[in-house]
C-alpha cells in the first residue's frame, strides 16, 4: 500500500507492506524501517521499530488519524493516492474556514456578500471559556456562512466559504 | 468519631467535586452532587451518594444558579454546602444565601469573602494590617490623566488592573508612556465587559517575579495556622500549569516572614476555613508583595497535603462544623517535596486551543507516591462548556530531584487517548534546565520556550509509522485485530512503554 501522510506542512509518500513473517516494512524517502507490531487494545500500537520500543495510540478522524506518541497527540492526514483524484475534483476554488476545535459559534462578524481581507476575523467560536477568532484565509467575498450564532460545531466543520 | 455532618452538597463539578466527595466519604458523610444536562455521565455524579439535575449546560443556568442549588440541598436534607473552587465559591452573596437558608457554608464568612473580593478593597485592608503590597494605587483611578501621572511617578513598566478582575483577565502591562492611552482604554472596556465594573487601578510592575502563595487554615475559635508555601510560577496566559512545594529557592527567613504575614492577613479579615494568600516574590531584591487572597480551596491544594500530611478538605469540613483545629503551628512540618501537573484538554501543537472530545482510552499512572485527582474516565466525553482542566497529577518525593524524576516517570505511564492533552508538555518542562534550577519566574513559559518545549515533545517520524500501520490495518482488516479485547490487561500494555525515553 502507498499512502500520502501529512503532518503539518510536511507530506511523506509512505510505502507499507506486511512480510511473510508478520513484520511490516515501512519506507519513505531515504528511510526504511522494520516494525514488529503488537495490538494490546483496539487503539494502542506497541511497536518495535528496528528493535526500538515505542507505543502510539491512533484514533480515527474525518481525514486520517489522531496519533499520540508518548502522549503527544498529532493530527495525521492520510490520503490513498488512488482516491486523491476524486478529492481534488470536489475541492472548491477559493477559501473556506474550518474549525480546529469543537465549540459554539458565539458571534458572526461579517455578513454574507461582504468583502473580507486575508486575516480579517469572520466569526468567533468559543470552547471551554476561551474565545477563538477564525480569520479569512484569503482576500475575497464571504459567499456563504454554514452556521448560525449559538450553533455547536464539531472539529473540522466547515463554517464559511470565501471566494 | 462522629462525622461533622450527616450529608453535604457539593456545588461543583469535575475533579474538585470528586475530591470533595472523597473527603466526605472518608469522614462518613453522605454526599449530594448537582449537575447540568451535559454532565449526566460525569464522574462526580456517579461517585456521589445522590445526584440532582439543576439545569442546562451553560453555567449561568446551572452551576451558578444559587437558588436552585440551595433548593436541592434543602430537599435532599443536606446540612452544608461545599462550593469547591470557581463557580460560586467566592460569591459572598451566595454564601449569605446559604446561611440564610439555615445551611452551613463550608468556607469563610461572607464578610471575609467580601473584604478580599475587590482587589482595591483588599489592598487597603492589607496596607492597614501592615502587609506589604506592590507599590500602586490603593483605589480605582478616576481619569487617564491622573493615571499617567501616577504611572510616571512609579516608573514604567506598570500594570493596569481591573478592580473586580481575577483569573488573569483584565490586566495589561504598559512599558512606555506613549502606549498608556490605548492600554488605559482597552483595560477599562475589558473590565466593563468581563466584570460589569470598569474601575481600574495601577501597580508597579515587578520585574521577573515568582508567584509564591501561602496556604492558611483557620478555625472559628481564633486559631490560624499556615501550611507553608507553594511555588506556582509556571504559568501560561496567567493560568498555573505546574506547581511545587517547597519553593526551591526561597530563603528560610523569607518563608517565615511570608507565612507570618499570611496569617496576619487572614486574621485581619476574620478568616475561617482554608484560604490562600498569593504573593509576588522578587528574586533580585528578595522582597515580596501581597497579590490577592483566594477565599476557597485551591486547585493545587494536594501538594500541600502531600508534604504536610494534612487533609485540607477534611479540615474544611471539621472547621465548618465548628470543631477547633486539632493541631498547632508547631506540629506542622514540610516533609519532602511535591509537584503537581494540571492536565488540560488542550492541543499543544495548535497554540493550546481547547480540545474537548471523547476519551477513547485512559490509563492513569500509579505506583509509589503518585496521586491522580481526576474528573474523567475512559469513554467519557469532555464537554465544551467548562474549564479544560480534566485531571491533576501529583507526585511526592523525599527531595526535589526524586519528586521530579518520579513525576517524569508517572507522565510516561499516563495515556489519554482520543483527545489532545498537555501531558507531553510537562515532561519537557520538568527536564528544562531553568525548571530544574528552580530559579524560573512567571515569565518562564515565554512563547519562544513554549515553541521549543512543544517541538521537543513531538515525534513526526513515529507518528507517520503509526498512522501508516493504522491505515494499512483498516484497509486490509479481515475481522478484529489480533490481541484485542479481553487480553487488554494492564501488565501487557505496560510491557513496552517506549523504553529508554
Amino acid at each position: 500500500m502507498t499512502y500520502e501522510i501529512t503532518i503539518g506542512d510536511e507530506t511523506r509518500v509512505v510505502d507499507i507492506s506486511r512480510r511473510k513473517d508478520g513484520l511490516f516494512d515501512v519506507r519513505w524517502g531515504n528511510e526504511a524501517h522494520v516494525v514488529d507490531l503488537v495490538r494490546p487494545t483496539p487503539d494502542a500500537f506497541q511497536m518495535l521499530i528496528d528493535g526500538e520500543g515505542w507505543e502510539a495510540g491512533a484514533v480515527r478522524t474525518s481525514d486520517g488519524w489522531l496519533v499520540d506518541v508518548m502522549g503527544f497527540a498529532t493530527a495525521v492526514e492520510v490520503v490513498d493516492p488512488r482516491r486523491k483524484a476524486l478529492r481534488l475534483g470536489t475541492a472548491a476554488a477559493g477559501g473556506s474556514i474550518t474549525t480546529k476545535m469543537p465549540g459554539r459559534v458565539v458571534r458572526l462578524l461579517v455578513a454574507p456578500g461582504s468583502p473580507v481581507k486575508k486575516g480579517e476575523p469572520v466569526l468567533v467560536v468559543e470552547a471551554m471559556k476561551m474565545e477563538n477568532e477564525l480569520k479569512s484565509p484569503i482576500d475575497g467575498i464571504l459567499v456563504e456562512l454554514f452556521v448560525t450564532e449559538g450553533q455547536t460545531v464539531e472539529t473540522g466543520a466547515k463554517l464559511a466559504r470565501i471566494e | 468519631m462522629t462525622p461533622p455532618f450527616q450529608k453535604v452538597l457539593i456545588a461543583n463539578r469535575g475533579e474538585i467535586a470528586v475530591r470533595v466527595i472523597r473527603g466526605c466519604h472518608e469522614l462518613g458523610i453522605r454526599t449530594v452532587a448537582v449537575y447540568s444536562e451535559v454532565d449526566r455521565t460525569a464522574l462526580h455524579v456517579r461517585n456521589a451518594g445522590e445526584a440532582y439535575l439543576i439545569g442546562p449546560a451553560a453555567s449561568a443556568e446551572s452551576y451558578l444558579v444559587g437558588e436552585r442549588i440551595i433548593e436541592v440541598a434543602l430537599r435532599s436534607g443536606a446540612q452544608a454546602i461545599h462550593p469547591g473552587y470557581g463557580f460560586l465559591s467566592e460569591n459572598a452573596a451566595f454564601a449569605q444565601m446559604v446561611l440564610n437558608a439555615g445551611l452551613v457554608w463550608i468556607g469563610p464568612p461572607p464578610s471575609a469573602i467580601d473584604a478580599m473580593g475587590s482587589k482595591t478593597g483588599a489592598r487597603q485592608r492589607m496596607i492597614a494590617a501592615g502587609v506589604p503590597v506592590v507599590p500602586g494605587t490603593a483605589e480605582a483611578i478616576a481619569s487617564e490623566a491622573e493615571a499617567l501621572v501616577i504611572a510616571e511617578r512609579f516608573g514604567f513598566p506598570v500594570m493596569l488592573k481591573a478592580a473586580a478582575g481575577g483569573g488573569g483577565k483584565g490586566m495589561r502591562r504598559v512599558d512606555r508612556a506613549e502606549d498608556f492611552a490605548s492600554a488605559w482604554r482597552s483595560t477599562r472596556s475589558e473590565a466593563a465587559k468581563s466584570f460589569k465594573d470598569d474601575a481600574v487601578y495601577l501597580e508597579k510592575f515587578v520585574e521577573d517575579p515568582k508567584h509564591i502563595e501561602i496556604q492558611v487554615l483557620a478555625d472559628a475559635h481564633g486559631h490560624t495556622v499556615h501550611l507553608f508555601e507553594r511555588d506556582c510560577s509556571v504559568q501560561r496566559r496567567n493560568q498555573k500549569v505546574v506547581e511545587e512545594t517547597p519553593c526551591a529557592v526561597l530563603p528560610e527567613a523569607t518563608r517565615k516572614a511570608m507565612a507570618k504575614v499570611a496569617v496576619q492577613a487572614a486574621e485581619a479579615v476574620g478568616y475561617v476555613g482554608a484560604g490562600t494568600i498569593e504573593f509576588l516574590f522578587s528574586q533580585a531584591t528578595g522582597e515580596f508583595y501581597f497579590l490577592e487572597m483566594n477565599t476557597r480551596l485551591q486547585v493545587e491544594h494536594p501538594i500541600t497535603e502531600m508534604v504536610t500530611g494534612v487533609d485540607l478538605v477534611r479540615a474544611q469540613l471539621r472547621v465548618a462544623a465548628g470543631e477547633p483545629l486539632w493541631f498547632a503551628q508547631g506540629d506542622l512540618h514540610q516533609t519532602g517535596h511535591a509537584i503537581e501537573c494540571r492536565v488540560y484538554a488542550e492541543d499543544p501543537a495548535n497554540n493550546f486551543a481547547p480540545a474537548p472530545g471523547k476519551i477513547s482510552g485512559l490509563r492513569e499512572p500509579s505506583g509509589p507516591w503518585v496521586r491522580v485527582d481526576s474528573g474523567v474516565y475512559a469513554g467519557y466525553e469532555v464537554p465544551i462548556h467548562y474549564d479544560p482542566m480534566v485531571a491533576k497529577l501529583v507526585c511526592w518525593g523525599a527531595n526535589r530531584e526524586e519528586a521530579i524524576s518520579r513525576t517524569i516517570r508517572a507522565l510516561r505511564e499516563y495515556r489519554v487517548r482520543g483527545i489532545r492533552t498537555s501531558i507531553p508538555f510537562f515532561t519537557a518542562i520538568l527536564r528544562d534546565a531553568d525548571f530544574q534550577a528552580g530559579t524560573y519566574s512567571t515569565g518562564f513559559l515565554s512563547p519562544e520556550r513554549m515553541e521549543k518545549l512543544t517541538e521537543g515533545a513531538r515525534n513526526d517520524r513515529i507518528a507517520t509509522i503509526a498512522a501508516a500501520l493504522a491505515q494499512f490495518e483498516a484497509d486490509t482488516r479481515p475481522a478484529r485485530p489480533a490481541g484485542s479485547g479481553a487480553s487488554a490487561s494492564a501488565w501487557k500494555r505496560s510491557g513496552r512503554p517506549g523504553a529508554g525515553r
